[in-house]
């Protein structure tokens, strides 16, 4: 391996990912896994490329092996933008080229073919991201011509696998968060200055908050919703409307919702702004909601499960009376980073059990007439007692 | 059909569309087809959501059968079908769960039990597993719709579709043309801010994307290539740390904003120097291919005639050794960064009016670095229109 110009992080952090990857897949049983998707991808090499967004093409796709073996498929043409964001040797990109000039095949399907047979990796179980948590990037009718050329190879759901892989972070990887925690922080708080209940739309406020969240350094600042009121909070992940005016009702509720990305790493955020502040008639959707975040918090903790998390919300919201305004009893958030949604899913039932390192995504979403819906977001680290926030505190009301 | 609150285009815009989907079907003998990705839906039935941001969650669906379309969402988001979607209230089926990572269980049977209602369970069910698409729902969800009805036998629907899309109506027309000029002229006010000695590749970038809103973009599919520097030849690359230090070094930026679900996709190039007398061959190499080829293109010019003409251009000056584009000189955009047509020695077929297309003739320089202008263009009656006229070769501030 070796420190590429724009490796995110040592590469010593990728020789342990690699090393702990391989030994997970090894304890599986499994021949080796192949990658498709960024998540994968970029957190074994590091692969940064804006083609991850594109249907056209697949950036990189990989086999890890059991063995500790691993080989990234990639076409000619992207192979500079590789190297130079990945720690892989140029001996480890196993290359197509449309043009037939170089590489070891003139597609991908023929580099894949090639490159499985090239590691011995054409018998056994190979794991693939199918299930819950992934979308293979790459055609299905790609992958279902590789399942027929390797009638030998069994081909199995590892999804549960990778995420396990994922989700722990490592200190370098929670400082990306943190920063990316801030320009959250710094967007939302542009666009308090900014708003002008009564005299803007919700695009025109959105479009403010982007633009901070870009100019605070994020990567990528999209995907974010907005709406405003008690009836437009109902819908929930809507855009922000270009013809909704944002009302100056006093208790008139802004949720803004989003994510910003830095080293490729995602935290979302709800911010909920509120015109003139709280008024009484909300103040129990409040309560119960940021009830609810309060008792996730404290059953967040190295070694309780997924599960415990979800119940001591919902515990909270039966104790308080009010469990018929939960909008989504037994889930109480899930992990984040390549997404704004990652595993482990803090779902009622879940065995799972929470390690110090993983990043939480602690959500209360709650229905009632004088508010609409309510959601609150808390990030959090796991660490060896509790935990601990990301940033600050992000489930109060911020008034304006 | 209904106008949503937030529906961008009138509804004979989707009649038209939807009523090209019957067709297909009709053409294809398909029974029903199942479309999933963000593009589609916003396509057909202006359906949006900001909850497409992770692999976990699938805001909604769409089943169409012959004469009939139908949008599959869940309870909890049904709202934001309501404010965005043109489909009547009864074509939007809500099911608890449907999408969400709290209850990833609840997809499938959601579909089998939508495809029962509409009477499609024998035939050909077309999903979109073709080339140039992504399908966004998990592969164990889409095996076991198909286990569940055992009569549904797999098909491609993502090429037929991709045809329809790839004709623009003057709508839509109208609106990628005037996000093609932003997204050259927030090049012009990025590059206008770049100081020698402290502006990095991300800065350009956020110093980018804040001028695309402030012009009236609203979102970015991809994020803004950037890269500073002979040595910087890495092709879809992300922004990096490097600074701009010497006023002889090219910046190179590539892709663009988005503006009401349409990408744009240029590259364009600057400098704080006067271009030396080899980059400015190596441009003119480049603007030279544009003038070469674009001429040729009208309705019923084949895509290979293209490409062979710029193929032999590069041969002809030289410059084939080096040139990336060789056998690839452009691609189809809209919805996607990436659409059909390819422009390629490979793909079938030939330019028809209404197509949207970037040319982008590259040089690799080994030396010198990379040099591309990619422009946009639209398919008229005799010929082609430039939607990106602006900035054609250096643009050096101050002097331009």
């Amino acid at each position: 391996m070796r420190q590429s110009p724009m490796l995110c992080y040592p590469v010593a952090e990728f020789e342990t990912r690699m090393a702990n990857a391989a030994q997970k897949i090894k304890d599986a049983g499994l021949t080796c896994i192949m990658g498709s998707t960024k998540a994968v991808v970029c957190y074994l090499t590091g692969l940064s490329s804006v083609v991850w967004c594109s249907k056209a093409g697949t950036p990189g796709l990989m086999y890890l092996g059991a063995d500790g073996h691993y080989g990234v498929m990639n076409s000619y043409t992207s192979v500079d933008a590789a190297l130079y964001s990945t720690c892989m040797e140029p001996e480890d990109f196993f290359n197509y080229d449309y043009s037939g000039r170089n590489g070891i095949a003139t597609n991908l399907f023929d580099a894949m073919c090639y490159t499985l047979r090239h590691f011995g990796y054409d018998k056994g179980k190979i794991g693939c991201e199918l299930g819950a948590g992934f979308h293979l990037h790459m055609p299905l009718s790609l992958y279902e011509s590789l399942r027929a050329e390797f009638p030998e190879l069994e081909f199995v759901d590892a999804s549960e696998l990778i995420w396990d892989i994922l989700s722990e972070k490592s200190e370098a990887q929670i400082a990306d968060c943190r920063e990316a925690e801030a320009i959250n922080l710094r967007a939302v708080a542009a666009g308090m200055e900014y708003v002008k209940p009564g005299a803007m739309t919700e695009m025109e406020l959105y479009k403010e908050i982007a633009k901070a969240g870009y100019l605070a350094g994020s990567e990528h600042f999209t995907y974010m919703s907005l709406v405003s009121g008690a009836e437009r909070s109902l819908c929930v992940g809507c855009p922000a409307s270009e013809t909704e005016l944002i009302s100056a009702e006093p208790g008139t509720v802004i949720r803004v919702e989003g994510a910003a990305k830095r080293h490729e790493l995602n935290v979302p955020f709800a911010a909920n702004l509120v015109v003139g502040g709280v008024q009484a008639a909300q103040a129990p959707a409040w309560e119960l909601a940021q009830g609810m975040i309060d008792a996730a918090l404290s059953a967040v903790r190295a070694g309780a499960s997924a599960g415990s998390v979800a119940e001591a919300m919902d515990a909270f919201a039966a104790a308080s009376g009010r469990s018929d305004w939960v909008v989504q009893p037994g889930f109480a958030g899930s992990g984040f980073g390549w997404g704004r949604v990652d595993g482990p899913l803090l779902r009622a039932g879940s065995e799972y059990v929470l390690r110090p390192g993983m990043t939480l995504s602690l959500t209360a979403s709650v229905r009632s007439e004088a508010v609409g819906m309510l959601i609150l977001r808390q990030n959090v680290v796991v660490t060896a007692e509790g935990c601990e926030f990301l940033g600050g505190k992000t489930t109060e009301p911020l008034i304006v | 059909m209904r106008t949503a609150p937030m529906l961008q285009f009138p509804l004979d815009e989707y009649e038209q569309r939807i009523n090209s989907l019957y067709s297909v079907l009709e053409k294809g003998g398909f029974t029903a087809a199942l479309m999933t990705n963000e593009d589609n839906l916003r396509y057909f039935c202006d359906y949006r959501s900001a909850l497409w941001n992770n692999e976990y969650e699938s805001p909604a669906m769409l089943v169409a059968v012959p004469g009939r379309l139908v949008l599959v969402t869940s309870t909890r988001t049904v709202q934001t079908a309501l404010a965005t979607c043109c489909l009547d209230e009864g074509d939007i089926f809500a099911y608890d769960g449907f999408g969400e990572a709290a209850c990833p269980e609840a997809l499938a049977p959601a579909i089998v039990d939508t495809l029962r209602k509409l009477g499609a369970v024998s035939g050909k069910l077309g999903t979109e597993i073709g080339p140039m698409s992504r399908m966004r729902i998990t592969y164990n969800d889409r095996a076991a719709i198909f286990d569940a009805l055992p009569g549904l036998e797999s098909a491609d629907v993502s090429v037929p579709v991709l045809d329809v899309r790839g004709l623009k109506s003057p709508r839509e027309l109208e609106i990628m043309r005037e996000n093609c000029r932003m997204a050259v002229d927030a090049f012009k006010i990025a590059a206008d801010k770049v100081v020698l000695g402290e502006t990095t590749e991300e800065d350009f970038y956020h110093n980018y994307a804040a001028a695309s809103y402030d012009l009236g973009a609203d979102d970015f599919a991809l994020q803004l290539v950037v890269e500073f520097g002979p040595d910087r030849m890495q092709p879809n690359g992300v922004a990096g740390p490097r600074v701009y230090s010497d006023p002889d070094w090219c910046i190179f930026a590539d892709s663009g904003p988005t503006l009401k679900g349409y990408a744009s996709d240029m590259i364009r190039m600057a400098k704080l120097a006067p271009p030396t007398a080899e980059q400015q061959r190596l441009m003119d190499i480049v603007l030279g291919c544009h003038a070469l080829v674009v001429p040729m293109i009208k309705p019923g010019t084949t895509f290979k005639e293209v490409v062979e003409a710029s193929d032999n251009y590069m041969r002809e000056k030289g410059a084939d050794g080096f040139c990336m584009t060789i056998g690839l000189l452009g691609h189809g955009f809209g919805q996607d960064v990436h659409e059909p047509p390819m422009i390629t020695l490979s793909t079938e077929g030939c330019f028809k009016k209404g197509m949207v297309f970037t040319l982008e003739p590259t040089l690799l320089h080994p030396t010198e670095g990379q040099f591309a202008i990619e422009n946009n263009y639209t398919v008229t009656e005799d010929g082609c229109e430039l939607l990106t006229p602006q900035l054609q070769g250096f643009y050096i501030p101050e002097r331009s």
